[in-house]
C-alpha cells in the first residue's frame, strides 16, 4: 500500500486537539495566575518597603515558591493538563520546568543528578533569552 | 530418527509441530491498573509507583523480580527467560535477575518484545534446545516517562492521541506439556517507517507495522481474518486500532470490528485519564496473561496476537525525526 494512502487514513483518525477549549482554559488559568501575581505585588507594595520598580522580584519569588510546593505535591502537572499554556507561559511554568527536573534526578546525586539536569528543560529558554538580548544589544549599539 | 517437519513457512513465518503451551503465568500491575478494567483477572498489585523502593528504576526492577519469582520457585530448572524492557540495555531485567540461575535473553523491540519473546521461546522448544522456557515483559510508567519523555512532575499538556505507559506486565512458562492455549505459529515483522514522527501519536506510527506483519502472515499461511476469532494487538490504542481497521478494509480484508481487540484499550476504564489507551512493553503481556487467557482462551479460540513496538529513542528522534516501528505475531489456539 502506498505511503500516501496510509498517511490519509492516519490523518483521518488523528483526534483533533480541542483548540477552543484549550484557548479558553489557558485564558482563564493564565489570567487568574496573573491576577494572583498582581495581588501579591500589591500586598508587597502596601505592607513592605517596595517600590513599583522593585516589587517584581519578591512577587516572582513568591509565585515560584508556590509552584515548588505544587510541583512537589504532584499537583502542578495535573493542573497543567487542563490549563495548557495558562500554566506554561507565566513564570510558574519556568519554575515548574526547573523544579520537576531537579526532583526527577535527585536520586542520581546532587552534583551529577540535580546539578547537571536541573536546567535540561529551562536551559534552552535561558540560552535563547541571553542570545536574543545580545543580538538586540548589538542592534541598539549600531543604531545609537 | 523421524524426518524433520518444515518449521519455516513462506517468507517470514513459522509453523510449530510440537505442542507449545502457555502453562502457567503470573501478572502484576500498578495503582492505575488496579482501578482499571482487569482488576479481577490480575494476580498482584503494587499500591504506588515506588512500592517501597527509592527510585522508579528500582521499582521497575522489583516488578520484574516479583513477576518472575513465583514461576521460578515452581520451576527452578528452567534456564532461559525471553524478555526485554524499555530502559537502556534492559537494566531493570538484568538487575532483577542478578545471582539467579536464569539467563535473560533480552530484546530491544520496545513494546513488541512480548511477541518476539513468545515466538523465540516457542522456537527454542520447537528446535528441542529447551524443554521449557519463560517469556514475558514488564513496564513501569514513571521510569519510562523519565527515559522517553519529560520529568514526571513537568506540567505539560498531552494531546488526545498520546498514550499512557502501563505499569505492570506478566511472565509465563512455555513448555511442551501441560494444559493451556497452544502457540501454533508465528510471523516475524520487519522494521517499517512510513514517515510518522509524532511521539505523542504512537498509534499511527505502529499501525502500519502491524498491518504489514498481518499481510505477511495472511500470505504465508494463505489465510484471511475470517480464519481467526480475534486479532489481539498490543498497544495501538484507539487511534491505531481505527487506522489498522481502515488499512485492512482498504486491502479488501473483511474484518469485523469486534474481531479487533487492543490490549491498550482493554486495561483501563473509560473514565481514567489515559488518553488514547495504554502502551508499553507490559501492556500486551498484562492483558493476554490475565483477561486474555482467563476469558477469551477459556473456550475454543484461534487468534492472532500481534505485539507492536516503536523503535525510536529520544536522541534518535531529535536527530532524525522518524519513528521506525515493528510488529511480531503469534498464532494462539485453545481447544
Amino acid at each position: 500500500m502506498k505511503t500516501d494512502t496510509i498517511k490519509t487514513i492516519a490523518k483521518k483518525h488523528d483526534p483533533k486537539r480541542p483548540l477552543a477549549k484549550n484557548c479558553l482554559m489557558s485564558f482563564i488559568f493564565g489570567g487568574s495566575l496573573c491576577a494572583l501575581g498582581q495581588m501579591i505585588s500589591l500586598f508587597y507594595l502596601y505592607f513592605f518597603d517596595f517600590s513599583e520598580e522593585t516589587v517584581g522580584d519578591p512577587t516572582v519569588a513568591t509565585l515560584i515558591i508556590l509552584t515548588m510546593f505544587l510541583t512537589g505535591w504532584g499537583v502542578y502537572d495535573k493542573i497543567a493538563q487542563v490549563a495548557g499554556a495558562g500554566t506554561m507561559v507565566p513564570v510558574t511554568g519556568f519554575g515548574n520546568a526547573v523544579i520537576s527536573s531537579a526532583i526527577e534526578h535527585r536520586n542520581e546525586g546532587f552534583v551529577l543528578g540535580v546539578g547537571s539536569n536541573m536546567f535540561k528543560l529551562a536551559g534552552s529558554v535561558i540560552v535563547s533569552g541571553v542570545f536574543s538580548s545580545f543580538v538586540i544589544a548589538i542592534i541598539k549599539t549600531l543604531l545609537a | 530418527m523421524k524426518e524433520a517437519l518444515q518449521v519455516r513457512v513462506g517468507q517470514v513465518s513459522y509453523q510449530f509441530h510440537t505442542p507449545i503451551i502457555i502453562n502457567e503465568y503470573h501478572t502484576i500491575a500498578g495503582p492505575l491498573e488496579k482501578n482499571g478494567a482487569l482488576t479481577a483477572y490480575i494476580d498482584t498489585f503494587i499500591d504506588d509507583l515506588y512500592d517501597g523502593e527509592k527510585t522508579y528504576e528500582n521499582c521497575y526492577k522489583k516488578l520484574i523480580c516479583d513477576g518472575i519469582s513465583p514461576l521460578l520457585k515452581k520451576h527452578p530448572d528452567v534456564q532461559l527467560l525471553f524478555t526485554g524492557d524499555l530502559l537502556n540495555q534492559s537494566t531493570p531485567t538484568h538487575l532483577a535477575l542478578t545471582n539467579r540461575a536464569l539467563t535473560p535473553i533480552t530484546f530491544d523491540h520496545a513494546c513488541a518484545n512480548f511477541g518476539l519473546s513468545l515466538l523465540y521461546g516457542a522456537l527454542s522448544i520447537e528446535s528441542q534446545q529447551q524443554a521449557a522456557v519463560f517469556a514475558g515483559t514488564m513496564s513501569h510508567f514513571a521510569a519510562v516517562e523519565k527515559q522517553f519523555r519529560f520529568p514526571n512532575e513537568y506540567g505539560q499538556q498531552k494531546p488526545p492521541s498520546s498514550q499512557t505507559t502501563v505499569t505492570g506486565g506478566g511472565f509465563c512458562l512455555l513448555s511442551s506439556n501441560g494444559t493451556g492455549p497452544h502457540i501454533t505459529g508465528g510471523t516475524l515483522g520487519a522494521v517499517i517507517d512510513e514517515g510518522f514522527s509524532d511521539p505523542y501519536n504512537m498509534g499511527e506510527a505502529m499501525a502500519p507495522a502491524c498491518f504489514h506483519t498481518l499481510l505477511a502472515h495472511f500470505k504465508d499461511f494463505n489465510t484471511t481474518p475470517k480464519d481467526y476469532d480475534y486479532i489481539i494487538t498490543g498497544d495501538l490504542g484507539s487511534v491505531g486500532q481505527n487506522i489498522l481497521y481502515d488499512l485492512l478494509r482498504e486491502e479488501n480484508y473483511r474484518v469485523n470490528r469486534n474481531q479487533l481487540i487492543d490490549a491498550g484499550c482493554e486495561i483501563y476504564n473509560k473514565n481514567q485519564p489515559i488518553f488514547s489507551g495504554g502502551s508499553g512493553a507490559g501492556c500486551l503481556s498484562l492483558f493476554l496473561l490475565s483477561k486474555g487467557l482467563k476469558v477469551y482462551f477459556k473456550k475454543p479460540t484461534r487468534a492472532l496476537v500481534v505485539a507492536t513496538g516503536a523503535l525510536h529513542s529520544p536522541l534518535s528522534l531529535l536527530q532524525t525525526p522518524h519513528i521506525p516501528t515493528i510488529a511480531h505475531l503469534i498464532v494462539l489456539e485453545s481447544k
